[in-house]
């Protein structure tokens, strides 16, 4: 008789009453001034683009999609565009599947054709492994989500993963996200609020002590294939123990606003549909924040689940942009790609907005966003499900590390996975490739 | 946490939700403590170890006036050990359990340091988790309180109940266990894991957030996705509660529950005007079983038509536990076209007549021809685009193999199969050990089958024979 020994996590039962605690997170990033260590914001877009509409020229003029971003000659002279990039590799699901969880980890999807699974850690998760942060919170996983229908897939939430099926859910709970990185406002000055703070510091800090007591008590017990668990989990505590450990005092070095930052007042719904081109700005807003502030270097953020079925009642459409729009993308109904032109300028609009936001704050001799870099990159290439020229936009040079800015990069076919490995190598992991092409080497023609 | 605290209980609302890999959101596997929920349960333990420290409940258990606060909080630890670690407290967690006393208490109040105290308890891996390590007394066996807590989150979803914890000794008897099991399953929690389980199984969680695309002929709207997703809970309770909790009776029932809501959905199926989700007999040559509700029709299908692949792959991998390959690298995955002069059969003779699509489109497209009088929305028709509809479905290589007509028919052959009865009880298995690692032609999965065709497809019997095997203290993949 073989005994398994096991650990499994509990199903919390939920109710209802709102959360109303609250602990700060206190940056000690600004200690030095800020090392130009590149921040990296990956975004997802969904199902595709209409190709015609997207590349620009190899000077980037002339891209009707792209025309937010690039009519603005500041960002232009900031931007990427990367053509070429292929996903042949198939795996389960469809290709929405397949990029989402695919793009960013380089693993195909495995599971039944109706429940894809990404099947590798994905290259935030990587990253946090391999490099060493001065920010409390290496990585974070926010996106907006909200939509009238349910994701068709249940894995279709999150790219980020820690490891085959191991989905790091996305935060969508923009209030939560505030409450947790700004509340108390950094900086709080009211004497009796930071002692009160420093108090629930000091508790915090005790149970989560007792927490990782019991943590190493435990492991030994358990049989070696169950350990990794127990792993994250003291990963989780450690971290939380760093955040913890920040300072309610001023730092020099660190922008003055990032000490008055609030929640927005207005309440809305974060699960409501309508309420999509509000939660962008905002969830965009917060991110510029806490990348400038020092307080997160690494963001993934779906904008929209895989496959999002969005009906942009916000840009006069109405209508199953997916199923309808995207999957009739053939360019012989002028009315489709004329919608779909405008849904994909509304991503460009979004994404430039996020630009323009941390290239307005100063850092060093210049700006947030030269120490940072944003990679645009989309689940497919095209609606009806195609995955040659996977369109992919990089804003920012990442603190210097990608010199010739400003063009095209078009050197022909290359895998998709060459696009991680040169996100790992800019932020300075040595990688030869990613997920099942371990060789494939870095992007050609960046640099 | 919910079941610690009577009322007021604080909220997962805020919650991040957990992956649902195989229908199921209890995969061990996928589940972990990931940054987010870490910070979601500290919050959570504060607010439930304040909860259980306001004024009014440390009156209920004053401390004689002799003892010190520490002591007197281990106290308080102690009473609370059994319902939250299952278990009396070990002489090291006493001892650190009172340092994150001191510390709570440290410039600050008694009661103060009893919720930091508490929020440890409830941050503590041997709450958070359902660990399964054995016990010393009994080796090679899961402890008498480990048994427990399988056969209650197994159940119940929830921790052991009082009667349940009171009993844990004597749950190495398998004859204790089955009558346990038998009790927690009619308990309202028992009753909605049960619910949630086919749901999960037969993808019907999101039928209340769908979305439908009919343009003018049908307004899909949150009211009837709503009322769609309530009928199913409805159905699921009745047949639980009156009807033995039979699958035969969930594939096979000539009635529904509909609201006014589904009025245009149902049309003319229904027998008699209908109340508020009330038993209503279905017209029975239209209607039969789950597989015709509106809710399951319009949730196994796209948005604006059917989709005889999706509908039939479900069937396949879902109700047989078969596997389809992946469609062949390169094939744009998108069906055939809408055409206006041609059935959806018609449309998609094509996977029929293509060698290339043949080989695996066999096996799904004729099941979901099956379907082919309800819409996209579950309602029912005899015609589409002015052409009559041929709802003829076939099944090949299983045990049932032939023609069939409609969901109904569908339901019949099901009933007579033996793979989909042992594909049901491997489900079961999946689902009750949290892990999709469950072979379906084991010899354990044989056994439970053979018991289940025997007891006449009785859901909560087959829980409770799969709680009584040795195996279940075991752990193991024992027969």
């Amino acid at each position: 008789v073989k005994r398994s020994t096991s650990i499994s996590r509990r199903r919390l039962i939920s109710s209802i009453a709102p959360v109303a605690t609250l602990f700060p997170y206190l940056s000690r990033a600004f200690a030095e001034e800020i090392a130009p260590t590149p921040r990296l914001i990956l975004l997802m877009q969904s199902n595709g683009t209409t190709q015609a509409n997207f590349w620009p020229t190899p000077v980037l003029t002339d891209s009707k999609v792209l025309a937010p971003l690039l009519d603005d000659a500041n960002l232009r002279r900031k931007t990427t565009v990367i053509k070429g990039l292929f996903n042949e590799e198939g795996g389960a699901g469809n290709g929405h599947d397949f990029g989402f969880a695919g793009l960013w980890s380089g693993y195909k999807t495995v599971g039944p054709f109706h429940d894809p699974w990404g099947n590798g850690p994905s290259i935030d998760q990587l990253l946090k492994q391999k490099l060493s942060f001065h920010e409390p919170n290496p990585t974070l996983n926010c996106g907006v989500l909200a939509s009238s229908t349910a994701p068709f897939k249940n894995h279709r939430t999150s790219f980020s993963y820690l490891g085959p099926h191991r989905q790091v859910p996305t935060e969508t709970n923009i209030y939560k996200l505030y409450t947790t990185y700004f509340s108390p406002p950094i900086g709080e000055a009211d004497s009796n609020r930071a002692t009160s703070a420093e108090l629930r510091i000091r508790q915090n800090r005790s149970v989560l002590d007792y927490v990782r007591e019991d943590l190493r008590q435990l492991k030994p017990r358990l049989p070696v294939s169950e350990r990794p668990k127990l792993e994250f989990h003291e990963t989780a505590v450690r971290d939380l123990e760093k955040r913890l450990s920040e300072t309610l005092a001023p730092r020099s070095g660190r922008p003055d606003w990032c000490g008055r930052i609030v929640t927005p007042k207005q309440r809305l719904d974060v699960t409501l549909e309508e309420n999509v081109p509000l939660l962008m700005q905002w969830m965009f807003d917060f991110v510029a924040q806490v990348i400038s502030c020092g307080l997160v270097r690494i963001v993934t953020f779906p904008m929209g689940n895989c496959g999002e079925k969005w009906y942009f009642s916000w840009l006069g459409i109405n209508q199953n942009s997916h199923d309808t729009l995207a999957h009739a993308d053939n360019g012989d109904n002028a009315d489709v790609t004329a919608k779909l032109l405008k849904i994909n300028v509304w991503y460009a609009q979004q994404v430039a907005a996020l630009a323009r936001k941390l290239d307005g704050i100063p850092e060093g001799n210049g700006t947030s966003l030269d120490n940072t870099l944003i990679v645009w990159g989309n689940e497919i290439a095209t609606g009806p499900h195609t995955m040659e020229d996977i369109p992919v936009v990089l804003v920012g040079n990442g603190a210097g590390r990608i010199r010739n800015t400003g063009r095209l990069i078009n050197e022909g076919r290359q895998p998709y996975q060459r696009l991680g490995t040169s996100v790992l190598r800019l932020m300075g992991v040595p990688a030869d490739g990613l997920g099942e092409s371990p060789n494939c080497g870095p992007l050609v023609g960046l640099d | 946490m919910g079941t610690l605290l009577a009322k007021d209980t604080p909220s997962t609302a805020m919650f991040t939700r957990d992956a649902r890999v195989g229908g199921f959101d209890n995969n061990a596997n996928a589940l972990f403590v990931s940054d987010s929920k870490l910070e979601d349960y500290l919050t959570l333990a504060r607010q439930a170890a304040e909860a259980l420290t306001t004024p009014a409940q440390l009156a209920l258990s004053p401390c004689p006036p002799d003892i010190q606060p520490g002591p007197c909080a281990i106290r308080f630890a102690e009473a609370l050990s059994p319902r939250v670690f299952g278990r009396s407290l070990t002489d090291d967690e006493r001892q650190r359990l009172q340092d994150v006393f001191q510390t709570g208490a440290e410039s600050s109040t008694f009661r103060a340091g009893l919720a930091t105290m508490l929020q440890a308890m409830f941050l503590s891996p041997h709450f958070l988790y359902r660990t399964e390590l054995g016990s010393d007394d009994h080796p090679g066996l899961f402890s008498a309180t480990e048994i427990a807590s399988r056969l209650s989150f197994m159940l119940t979803g929830q921790r052991p109940d009082a009667e349940l914890s009171a009993r844990a000794s004597g749950l190495f008897d398998p004859a204790v266990r089955q009558a346990e099991a038998l009790r927690l399953l009619r308990t309202e929690a028992g009753k909605t894991q049960l619910r949630f389980f086919v749901r999960s199984w037969l993808r019907l969680t999101n039928v209340a957030m769908l979305s439908k695309e009919l343009g003018q002929h049908f307004a899909f709207t949150p009211e009837v996705r709503q009322a769609m997703s309530r009928e199913i809970d409805a159905f699921l309770d009745h047949v639980i509660t009156h009807k033995e909790s039979r699958l035969d009776e969930i594939f096979l029932a000539d009635y529904g529950f509909p609201g006014p809501e589904l009025a245009e959905t149902y049309g003319d199926d229904l027998i008699k005007p209908f109340g508020v989700f009330e038993q209503t007999p279905f017209d029975p040559v239209r209607r039969r079983g789950i597989l015709s509700y509106p809710g399951f029709l319009a949730a196994h299908a796209p948005i604006d038509l059917t989709s005889p692949v999706l509908r039939g792959l479900f069937v396949r991998a879902d109700l047989f536990c078969q596997d389809i390959s992946a469609p062949p690298l390169g094939v744009e995955i998108i069906p055939p076209p809408p055409d206006p002069k041609q059935t959806t059969r018609q449309r998609f003779a094509i996977h029929a007549e293509s060698p290339g699509c043949a080989g695996c489109h066999r096996y799904m497209d004729p099941i979901g021809f099956g379907f082919e009088n309800f819409d996209a929305v579950g309602r029912y028709r005899t015609e589409e685009n002015g052409l009559p509809i041929d709802a003829t479905g076939e099944l090949i290589e299983t045990d049932v193999d032939g023609t069939f007509v409609g969901p109904g028919g569908l339901g019949q052959k099901l009933m007579q199969s033996r793979a989909f009865a042992r594909c049901f009880v491997t489900q079961y298995v999946r689902f009750a050990e949290g892990t999709a690692e469950v072979a379906v032609d084991s010899c354990r999965i044989e056994h439970l089958t053979n018991g289940f065709i025997e007891n006449g497809f009785r859901i909560d019997t087959l829980a409770a024979a799969y709680a009584s095997k040795d195996a279940f203290t075991h752990g193991g993949a024992v027969p």
